[in-house]
């Protein structure tokens, strides 16, 4: 069920913003680059969703890729030989969402991906992310075993990752997971 | 490196007392190739003891789960419209692992969240969750019983501490809390909390949705966000907490949580929130079709044995609106 996975995913984001937040505010000092490292954060979760049931112990897996993401800024900062914020926490307003956050490129590359999928494999993706529909709802439609589409579904999945990777927007959470 | 000087150094730049040599010391740390592992790990467990506490502005934050969630759908020249993702959330609570087939988050709360540290004691919780159109029974430790309603999470230590008996709260939920006046008794729905000490009461909080609203039928009840007390409320009184507007009024306590019994009462609520409402209790879809109409202020009370059909005809005859089914799903315009 796509929707489904968004609202676990949803659900999933509020239970750990509040235990990732108060760390990440108080390491970079800034409340842009704090959303910035949640939501890359939240972005390789995403993009691993058919991976979290076969991970052991996901919550500790979580805090893993939060502080891989809090060392790569802090590392940024120190080869660039600027030292870490100090002073109190920016209060600067972040109502609107910056253009960095857009994810322009991530999302120019994924498309790309699932352009490169054969036929019916990109038909079933997109009939999931796009129009939400369920796996059954898409099996009845094309005629398939809901196990079928499921397959198809996480072969995507993986195939959109390694694309990523290809291309060394998601290196990281590929080292992790091996 | 050794892993304590870092925690050290780590622990004076969060308290935002270290000096300069060692501000110039972790830099230097940083810089060295073979040290990533050690910071990784140290940052790691840093994070898991810090005291969980949401954002002060939320909204830029809720915007990020769409945005998250849009990354791989193609052929998207803009975001989904916010709404929609926000709306999402209405049904968040229905926890996964009941409603996760497909590629499935299929995650347990009881996984992923096994254990905090507090000092030197790790504390163990429990998460129950109900999917739509189901009501629970829960009691806590402490014997405070718990009536959570569709859709809701909660999540409770295996046993609370001397200081305060802290749950959190996705959803609605009816609570009948021990008195004990020492210990207080504290709700946490995103960033705002619930305080008492006993007393009966419903909180309804669903992520998503416009209001939060905390109605009391026994005791008194401080309602707060941070260390501000936005309401003190006793028997008889609800608040409504719309973004940072609260308005307190009277109610009939026979109301409150009537939805245990079946009853579904609305009293001034907006017609979306109450379809939404609708949704949880019954597993249909509905889609209101006009925006114009969600904001419409409705009073309505039926049982919930009247069935779906019906409670829509009736909440369609007070709106004006026009209720048709297309496959499956409920349309109302």
């Amino acid at each position: 069920m796509a929707t489904g996975d968004e609202q676990a995913f949803a659900t999933l984001f509020n239970l750990f913003l509040p235990r990732l937040y108060p760390f990440i505010i108080k390491f970079t000092r800034s409340e842009t680059t704090a959303q910035e490292i949640i939501q890359e954060t939240f972005i390789r979760v995403w993009l691993n969703r058919d991976k979290l049931s076969e991970i052991e112990n996901p919550g500790g897996w979580l805090y893993k890729v939060a502080s891989n993401e809090c060392y790569s800024y802090a590392r940024k900062r120190a080869l660039n030989n600027k030292l870490f914020n100090t002073g109190t926490p920016e209060t600067e307003q972040v109502a609107v969402m910056q253009p960095a956050l857009e994810l322009k490129e991530l999302k120019a590359l994924i498309h790309e991906a699932v352009h490169k999928l054969p036929a019916q494999r990109k038909k079933i993706y997109l009939m999931s992310r796009n129009q939400g529909k369920s796996i059954p709802e898409i099996a009845a439609a094309l005629g398939l075993s809901p196990n079928t589409v499921k397959n198809a579904l996480v072969i995507s999945l993986k195939f959109i990752r390694n694309y990523l990777a290809k291309h060394e927007v998601i290196l990281l959470i590929l080292m992790l997971m091996n | 490196m050794e892993h304590q000087r870092l925690t050290y150094l780590l622990e004076r730049h969060l308290a935002d007392n270290a000096t300069q040599q060692e501000q110039q010391e972790l830099s230097v740390l940083l810089k060295a190739n073979a040290n990533g592992e050690v910071f990784k790990t140290v940052i790691a467990e840093m994070m898991q003891k810090e005291t969980p506490a949401f954002p002060v502005n939320l909204e830029p934050w809720q915007k990020m789960i769409g945005n998250v969630v849009n990354t791989d759908k193609v052929g998207y020249e803009k975001d989904r419209p916010i709404g929609k993702v926000i709306r999402l959330y209405r049904w968040s609570a229905n926890v996964a692992v009941l409603l996760l087939v497909g590629l499935g988050i299929y995650f347990l709360m009881n996984r992923l969240l096994p254990a905090t540290k507090k000092g030197n004691d790790v504390i163990h919780y429990q998460v129950v969750s109900t999917a739509r159109s189901n009501q629970k029974k829960v009691v806590l430790p402490d014997g405070s019983q718990v009536w959570l309603n569709a859709a809701s999470t909660i999540r409770y230590p295996d046993s609370f501490g001397s200081q305060e008996r802290s749950v959190e709260l996705y959803g609605e939920a009816w609570f009948d809390v021990q008195h004990d006046e020492k210990v207080p008794f504290i709700i946490h729905t995103g960033n705002i909390t619930t305080r008492v000490i006993g007393t009966a009461f419903d909180i309804k909080a669903y992520p998503g949705q416009q209001n939060r609203i905390i109605s009391v039928q026994r005791g008194k009840v401080n309602v707060m966000a941070g260390d501000k007390i936005l309401a003190t409320l006793e028997k008889g009184r609800q608040v409504r907490i719309i973004g940072t507007v609260c308005e307190v009024r009277d109610i009939d306590t026979v109301s409150v949580a009537a939805w245990k019994l079946g009853n579904l009462y609305y009293k001034d609520e907006s017609f979306g929130d109450i379809i939404a409402d609708l949704q949880r209790v019954f597993k249909d879809s509905i889609q209101i079709k006009n925006n114009s109409l969600k904001a419409i202020v409705t009073t309505a009370a039926f049982n919930k044995d009247i069935g779906l059909h019906k409670a829509l005809e009736i909440l369609c005859n007070i709106t004006d609106g026009r209720l048709s089914k297309k496959d499956g799903i409920y349309i109302i315009e």
